[in-house]
């Protein structure tokens, strides 16, 4: 039994023939006297030989395509790992330009909304920009046929501009008229 | 033309996986359409379940896919893949296992993917080839997995030793120990299968 135990270590390089000629020689010798090892080597041959010939199988057909799709997903998510960024950064740009146009805005609500104060108690300052002035009156003026009335009386009260007036003259000309 | 140029055998899979990582999609296609079935038949005969082992493959082609850039020069590609694919296997068998635990007290009896038959069978008569594939299937889902790699790796996928003892990175020794213990539970195992044949052999 001891003898087994002890040849059964060099069984798989018998059957591969990887043994060294005084092993081999020793271990067929054990073999040709011990049945119980003898069939043992013969079942591993076997063994060996079904485990090669075992039926393979094939992937299934939607295989690839599933693995596209893995494979877009991934693609698609390492943009998205950019994606906070770029986000940021269009973000940063959004709020940028958004607050010019707000600025922007606010600034032509002020003049315009509150000529009486600002224009007339900053009468020299807007003397000193007086294209400014001028564009802002213009821009206001061409809102007036939308509401006569009180673009009108605003615009009455705001002397500090000659093209305006005359812009007003026009105006109380075209209701006049109207 | 650049497809012609890779589907050639020539092109070894060394060449291909460099190409990839030169952002090469093309190579990538060619190493799984190379790979694809083999690593399907290691992993299934691993975890014993064709979906499961599906599943495992894509996701060693999705890894690939992801880590291409961790591959160096130094070792075969298929030696690379191979190792992820075990690595993967291998945890499936351990998330079963603690599954298995977890599920003990509802008595869960797993279904196989194959045909086993009673166990009243004859084993001298003739086995259809399905069936004694299913046997050894059997036999291969009860070895641990430490003894399993390697009958795999060596028997069924036909490894030389040195390329096992990489994939696994374990030495040379300790592979060929354990592909020989493997294949003694086996033998004992599937002692039914072989016995008639056995005398045939003597001599």
């Amino acid at each position: 039994m001891s003898q087994c135990n002890k040849f059964k270590p060099y069984f798989s390089n018998y059957i591969e023939g990887e043994l060294s000629s005084d092993i081999r020689k020793n271990l067929e010798k054990h073999i040709s006297l011990c049945p119980d090892c003898d069939e043992i080597v013969s079942r591993m041959r076997q063994l060996r030989q079904s485990l090669e010939q075992l039926a393979p199988i094939a992937a299934s057909a939607d295989f690839d395509f599933k693995l596209n799709q893995k494979l877009r997903l991934l693609d698609g998510k390492k943009q998205s790992a950019g994606f906070p960024l770029d986000a940021f950064l269009n973000w940063k740009f959004v709020t940028a330009s958004a607050a010019v146009v707000v600025i922007a805005f606010s600034s032509f609500m002020i003049m315009d909304g509150q000529p009486e104060t600002v224009t007339l108690d900053s009468f020299q300052e807007s003397s000193l920009t007086p294209s400014i002035t001028g564009q802002e009156e213009a821009a206001s003026g061409e809102e007036i046929p939308n509401s006569p009335d009180t673009d009108y009386a605003t615009g009455e009260e705001d002397s500090t501009s000659l093209k305006k007036k005359h812009d007003l003259k026009d105006k109380i000309k075209y209701v006049n008229d109207k | 033309m650049k497809k012609d140029a890779l589907k050639a055998t020539k092109v070894t899979d060394e060449v291909l996986i460099a190409r990839f990582q030169q952002g090469d999609v093309q190579a990538f296609d060619v190493l799984v359409r190379r790979y694809k079935d083999q690593l399907l038949n290691f992993v299934f005969r691993f975890v014993g379940n064709r979906v499961d082992a599906e599943d495992i493959v894509q996701e060693t082609f999705l890894r690939v896919f992801k880590n291409k850039h961790y591959y160096k020069e130094i070792a075969k590609f298929s030696t690379w893949v191979y190792t992820i694919a075990g690595n993967l296997a291998k945890t499936e068998l351990r998330r079963r296992k603690r599954r298995k635990v977890f599920s003990v007290s509802n008595f869960v009896n797993e279904e196989r993917d194959y045909d086993i038959p009673d166990s009243n069978r004859n084993p001298e008569k003739e086995v259809d080839g399905s069936i004694k594939d299913g046997y050894i299937q059997e036999a291969i889902d009860k070895l641990p997995p430490k003894f399993k790699e390697v009958i795999l790796l060596r028997d069924v996928q036909g490894f030389a030793y040195e390329e096992i003892s990489q994939i696994l990175s374990i030495p040379l020794g300790t592979v060929k120990s354990r592909v020989n213990r493997g294949r003694l539970k086996l033998q004992e195992d599937l002692s039914f299968l072989f016995e008639g044949e056995t005398t045939n052999n003597q001599g």
